[in-house]
């Protein structure tokens, strides 16, 4: 052969008179380069992110007993009360949204009808654009023995004294599922929005059901997003403050009520801290399950299409 | 220090927020006024709360303590008073309010129990009542900022002798509570709370301070009743108003105390407004009758029981952990 190979991996031969004298330019910019226009980031990151952690950790192994701060924290049955009925909770949340804010979710893609897409997009956007405040306040005036419920209730003589439903746990709950609901439907209805609905009609025409069609050829399709939804919803249900104080009261206090009590009431700042550790170690690891379940691939895409 | 020295300078007064603030605000004006000072006033869940964490950060941010209790002056967190002001303080109040580190007879806050005939039938004026909700249906709420009013309460109800309280049975007073627990539907946790459930009608009767209640029945319920049998009382010697120490203004801090103390009709103005004592010995005279029954130590009522803050010292996290495991558990 009287052709000589050009160099692997190469555009422009390298002995062309008017590169000889430079460095190969790359579309990739260097290493450095990188750091250097993430340095502001690293900078934030590092003071924001993990030096208070490294201080949460550093409180919390400190005074008054060191590593025996875990031991009192753990043997305390008011502590693990707490922190039972946080994860419980969260759990239940996270349930009825992923549910509720599936259906709801499947309903917006697939619906034809303009009234009902604009029903569910603003009962989806409205209560997300209000305060947080403003929405527990508004349970309760629902929930009140003189609220919105029992009214309704005792009026229709359905019930004869007014129910018991303000400052219990399942108003925590309810006021959570009707905060967190958007996030749950968003994420859903993008990773809903990727899945090709003929594939049911397909389904069908090779003879499926549509129940069949929809467990066999929808559903795995919508795994990914909805593993997702589980994560972000569980994960943010964890730390909720304001609805159980407001909601729930004194007999259901979330983790994040144990916190604000130790530091505000007793000024316990390494059980605070351990507080603090156990809602960030609960987070990381239900993203890690979400990651080691779907898969990091499919779940990045399913949340950001 | 005279208005000469005084001049241009600030001071911080760190309180408990809403009326209180208010009403402590229309108090210190007057000194802000007189001696050309800014005075500033943040308000914290639990100012004391506040001023160890920043004694911790070593950077004490606040002046003025209003008001501190026996944990702080336990905990060696209050300053101590310079010989002029524990004079003038001497000439001004009773010997038993007097301390080195506090002001005392400042505030003193009394649970009561007080009952919304328009949403109960008949209305429980002692703990034994208040626990008795065959006789007294109706919903219930009890004060849950601190445990030492609920735990006094629970005792009384069981019949333990009122003069011998302390040192507090815990066991015992958490199994009282217990038996009441299902028709407790709010534990409050702050002094809007306790306003704010009676007027919303979520309770019909309420173990609550004595000064929301009777702000709650000249402003929006008239037709409440107020009893003051088993009411107990933070104790008027232990604790008051104070002086950070390793405060940046201490010395203004002081001039502010000397002026406070000395001033009877503003005094008076303040408890006009909550219903708690200040310490003055001539407030009282200028006190209207319907202020003077609504306070803790008003000659026409039961007596208060004293809560003893030495005891909640020794066992606070003992104390505050069992009340929130019986709150928690089902």
């Amino acid at each position: 052969m009287a052709l000589s190979r050009p160099a692997a991996g190469r555009f422009l031969p390298a002995s062309l008179p008017w590169r000889r004298n430079r460095r190969n330019w790359s579309p990739q910019p260097s290493a450095w380069v990188g750091l250097l226009l993430a340095t502001p980031f690293l900078i934030v990151l590092v003071l924001y992110v993990i030096y208070p952690f490294v201080r949460l950790f550093q409180t919390a192994i400190g005074d008054p007993s060191g590593w025996q701060n875990f031991q009192f924290f753990f043997s305390n049955s008011a502590n693990m009360l707490v922190v039972q009925i946080t994860f419980r909770d969260a759990a239940i949340v996270t349930a009825i949204n992923v549910i509720a804010g599936g259906l709801m979710a499947w309903a917006l893609k697939s619906t034809k009808s303009r009234i009902m897409r604009f029903a569910l997009l603003s009962s989806i956007f409205v209560p997300f654009w209000m305060g947080s405040v403003v929405k527990i306040y508004a349970f309760t005036a629902l929930l009140g023995r003189a609220g919105v419920i029992n009214t309704m209730l005792q009026n229709l003589h359905i019930t004869r004294e007014p129910l018991h439903l303000l400052y219990t746990q399942p108003a925590v709950v309810a006021g959570m599922v009707y905060q967190m609901l958007p996030i749950a439907v968003l994420p859903m209805y993008v990773a809903f929005t990727s899945i090709d609905t003929d594939l049911i009609i397909a389904a069908e025409g090779l003879g499926a059901s549509r129940a069949r069609a929809l467990l066999d050829v929808v559903l795995p399709l919508a795994v990914p997003g909805i593993f997702a939804t589980l994560v972000i919803n569980f994960v943010l249900a964890l730390g909720f403050y304001l609805t159980p104080v407001l909601l729930g009261g004194l007999t259901s206090p979330f983790t994040a009520t144990l916190i604000q009590q130790d530091l505000f009431a007793y000024s316990d700042f390494a059980d605070s801290s351990i507080g603090g550790l156990l809602l960030l170690a609960g987070g990381i690891a239900s993203v890690a399950l979400g990651y080691i379940l779907v898969g990091k691939e499919r779940l990045r895409r399913a949340i950001s299409v | 220090m005279t208005p000469a020295q005084t001049k241009g300078r600030t001071l911080v007064l760190a309180g408990w927020g809403g009326a209180w603030t208010d009403a402590t605000k229309a108090f210190a004006n007057h000194f802000a006024q007189e001696y050309g000072v800014t005075i500033q006033y943040p308000s914290f869940d639990d100012p004391e709360i506040t001023l160890q964490t920043q004694e911790q950060a070593g950077s004490v941010q606040m002046d003025v303590v209003d008001s501190a209790s026996w944990i702080s002056y336990k905990k060696g967190i209050l300053a101590e008073f310079p010989q002029y002001l524990q004079d003038t303080i001497k000439a001004n109040v009773d010997p038993v309010c007097i301390s080195a580190y506090f002001i005392g007879c400042y505030g003193a806050t009394a649970d009561v129990i007080a009952c919304n005939p328009a949403i109960v039938s008949k209305c429980p004026t002692n703990a034994k009542d208040f626990w008795d909700v065959q006789n007294f249906p109706g919903p219930r709420a009890i004060d849950g900022v601190t445990p030492d009013a609920a735990l006094l309460f629970a005792l009384l109800a069981d019949g333990a002798d009122k003069t011998k309280l302390y040192p507090i049975d815990i066991n015992r007073a958490i199994n009282s509570l217990k038996k009441i627990k299902p028709h407790v539907q709010v534990w409050t946790t702050s002094g809007g709370q306790m306003q704010q459930v009676l007027v919303n009608k979520e309770v019909g009767i309420e173990y609550a301070w004595n000064g929301r209640v009777f702000t709650t029945k000249k402003n929006q319920l008239p037709n409440l009743q107020v009893s003051w049998d088993d009411s107990v009382v933070s104790n008027p010697t232990q604790g008051g108003l104070a002086v950070a120490k390793g405060s940046p203004n201490a010395d203004l801090a002081f001039t502010f105390l000397n002026w406070w103390v000395q001033q009877a009709q503003y005094q008076a103005d303040w408890t006009s407004a909550l219903t708690y004592p200040t310490p003055n010995k001539k407030v009282n005279s200028l006190l209207s009758a319907d202020v003077l029954a609504a306070m803790p130590f008003a000659k026409d009522h039961t007596q208060p029981v004293l809560e003893d803050a030495e005891w909640t010292y020794e066992h606070q996290t003992e104390e505050e952990k069992a009340f929130q495991t019986f709150l928690t558990g089902s």
